[in-house]
């Protein structure tokens, strides 16, 4: 197997007693989307956010194309940063109000020192019709644009040093669904010209079905399943996943309304107190004792090599079908 | 039987920009125990069209036009008797149950301030009413919750809370403006079940206003889809996903990605903006955006009409039915 651009390795982040990502690993292959989906709780954002080093590591390894990042500097990162860049859900908080579009897409440029000023020019024209923006919009300011084009503006600046690994946390949850449909096209179009890793952070399942090759479903901290696309949607093992993709509604009135449903009681627990055992146990429909004392590892089931951690799951990859 | 009847309901604002239409000449009507969605997207109207039923807008906006509720014209109602109206007949649940709590009120007090405005409930008639309310919306242990201040709730219970406190006075209109957006879905599904159950258990008509073409398929027995002020269609649901007649529905429903149809040649864009109007324009609102669009588009304004699928379309050259699937 070609060597992962991103591989994590029983990644641990607590923020004081909050233990928002409780031991998670997973790699992304050169040119490979995986999707990250979970709901609010779920520690996917930080997740993104350890792989990226926008915050400290309390444990594990975070390797960028072999560099194990999880422990250095600021300092050591930095010439580091050119190789992965994230994407934000909200791209009017994170692009400099007072810059011009050209300036916020040519600062890793210049930051990385990448090129003279007359090809970081060429450069920045190039990525901004790359992802579909008008020559004359490095002229203007953020605020001049619409929430869609401000995205673009995002990625733009993301993608503009190269990098071999792009996390986009909940890149189109703001917009509108016209908007979101050009920007989930964009992303796909563009990581297929350009060929980066993308980690895809979203709660949004029916983009996730869209975009990625892979799924990873994150609860409370910890991964429950991890499969190819077709065969999570096709065949959720989990029962948590099972919950999840019955619970989002699809824009289809009869199938909508005669599908099997399965709805969970109750919340999700606190992540400072997460439950023994099992973390979904609280809310699974099909939990045995087993399942409140003992923690079942990620493993590999069934023919495709799906992981699940579920002690109902038997290595076929049978198990419980909820609803 | 009509419930709500919303008559050229227009709405103006008066901003430092200048004046922006922000509802042009709507009309629509819910019927009882009906679920009516109204769709769109950001800036279409339709939470102004919401808030101006019962005139909860700000000063700087002019309405026009009749709303009737249960046969009583509310636009020409004073002050305080839509006061009575509102949260007694008409009520509402928005989008971010956080900002409409009071944050150092506990659950059982702000539960029980409606049933004494409302109903004259005090003391221990009124917790055992807001025990029930939270028992109908289905929250665990509600003699404890209602001892609780809304922080120590989840984003799901808080919202349940809100609904509670809406259904107080047995509406017969629920407004609910985007109930489900800022929750996670296994949430939502919980919530829908509620606004479900309620509708049948109290007899309560439902306008619901969403984005989420999902929450519309799973609830909403009609819909109408808002574009830049306009209602640009209207039909049942099962007909409005199977057979929609405009452009701009055709074009919404196809940019959503949807699992059970793969879309592996990419997903449908609707190219451009949603214009801000100053004026109603004699001219299709949509024209600028659309593949149909001709001569005749830019220069009058469609109406309201019934379409080739057989429910109203605001369109010159609405989409054909498409032909039956021919069985294999």
């Amino acid at each position: 197997m070609t060597r992962p651009v991103l591989e994590v390795v029983d990644l641990v982040k607590h923020f004081g007693a909050v233990r928002a990502v409780d031991g998670v690993s997973l790699a992304v292959a050169p040119g490979e989307v995986l999707g990250l989906v979970g709901e609010s709780g779920s520690g996917k954002t930080t997740l993104g956010r350890c792989a990226t080093r926008l915050v400290a590591v309390t444990s594990g390894h975070v390797r960028i194309n072999g560099t194990d990042i999880a422990k250095l500097s600021r300092r050591q990162l930095r010439p580091l940063r050119r190789h992965f860049n994230m994407v934000f859900q909200d791209p009017s908080s994170s692009l400099n109000p007072r810059m011009t579009v050209a300036d916020i897409v040519s600062e890793p440029l210049r930051l990385h020192r990448i090129g003279t000023g007359a090809s970081r020019r060429s450069r920045v024209n190039h990525l901004l019709d790359q992802v579909g923006l008008p020559a004359g919009v490095g002229r203007r300011y953020p605020h001049e644009l619409s929430g869609g084009q401000r995205q673009r503006v995002s990625l733009a600046r993301a993608l503009s040093a190269g990098p071999a690994l792009l996390v986009a946390d909940e890149p189109t949850s703001a917009l509108d669904v016209s908007v979101q449909a050009s920007v989930l096209n964009l992303i796909g179009r563009l990581q297929s010209d350009l060929g980066f890793a993308c980690l895809f952070v979203t709660h949004d399942l029916a983009s996730v079905e869209f975009l990625a090759q892979r799924v990873a479903v994150m609860y409370l901290g910890v991964l429950v399943e991890v499969a190819a696309r077709r065969e999570l949607f096709a065949t959720p093992r989990h029962p948590y996943t099972q919950a999840l993709l019955s619970a989002a509604p699809i824009p289809d009135p009869p199938a909508q309304r005669t599908r099997r449903r399965i709805v969970l009681t109750g919340d999700i627990p606190s992540p400072v107190d997460p439950p023994a055992g099992c973390r979904f146990h609280t809310r699974c429909p099909v939990a045995v004792d087993e399942c409140r004392v003992v923690v079942p590892p990620l493993r590999p089931v069934g023919p495709a090599g799906a992981l699940v951690a579920c002690h109902l799951v038997a290595d076929d990859g049978t198990g419980p079908r909820l609803g | 039987m009509t419930l709500l009847r919303v008559d050229e309901l227009t709405v103006r604002f008066r901003t430092e920009d200048g004046p922006v239409l922000a509802v042009d000449a709507v009309s629509f009507d819910v019927a009882a125990e009906e679920v009516l969605a109204l769709v769109g997207e950001s800036g279409c109207g339709k939470s102004v069209t919401a808030l101006a039923l019962t005139r909860l807008l700000p000063r700087n906006a002019t309405v026009a036009g009749t709303v009737t509720f249960d046969g009583t014209t509310l636009s020409a109602l004073p002050e305080s008797a839509l006061r009575e109206v509102r949260g007694r007949d008409v009520a509402y649940v928005f989008q971010e149950p956080m900002t409409s709590l009071n944050p150092v009120l506990t659950v059982g007090r702000q539960i029980g301030e409606v049933l004494r405005q409302h109903q004259k409930l005090h003391g221990a008639a009124a917790r055992r009413r807001a025990i029930e309310l939270l028992d109908l919306v289905g929250i665990p242990l509600p003699a404890r919750r209602i001892g609780e201040y809304p922080h120590q709730l989840s984003g799901g219970m808080r919202q349940r809370v809100m609904i509670a406190m809406a259904v107080a006075c047995r509406p017969r209109l629920l407004v609910a403006d985007e109930p489900t957006t800022a929750l996670d879905v296994t949430i939502q599904a919980g919530i829908l079940d509620v606004l479900r159950d309620l509708r049948t258990e109290i007899g309560m008509a439902v306008l619901l206003i969403t984005h989420d073409l999902g929450v519309v398929a799973d609830i909403a027995d009609r819909v109408v889809v808002m574009y830049a002020g306009r209602t640009i269609e209207t039909a049942g649901a099962p007909a409005l996903f199977a057979r929609p007649s405009h452009p701009y529905t055709r074009g919404l429903l196809d940019a959503v990605p949807n699992p059970a149809r793969h879309a592996d040649g990419g997903l449908r864009e609707i190219p451009g903006r949603v214009p801000v109007l100053a004026d109603s324009p004699d001219a299709c609102t949509f024209a600028d955006r659309c593949g149909r669009a001709d001569e005749t588009c830019r220069r009058h304004r469609p109406d309201l009409s019934p379409g080739p699928a057989g429910h109203p379309v605001r369109c010159w050259h609405p989409l054909p039915v498409p032909e039956p699937a021919v069985p294999a």
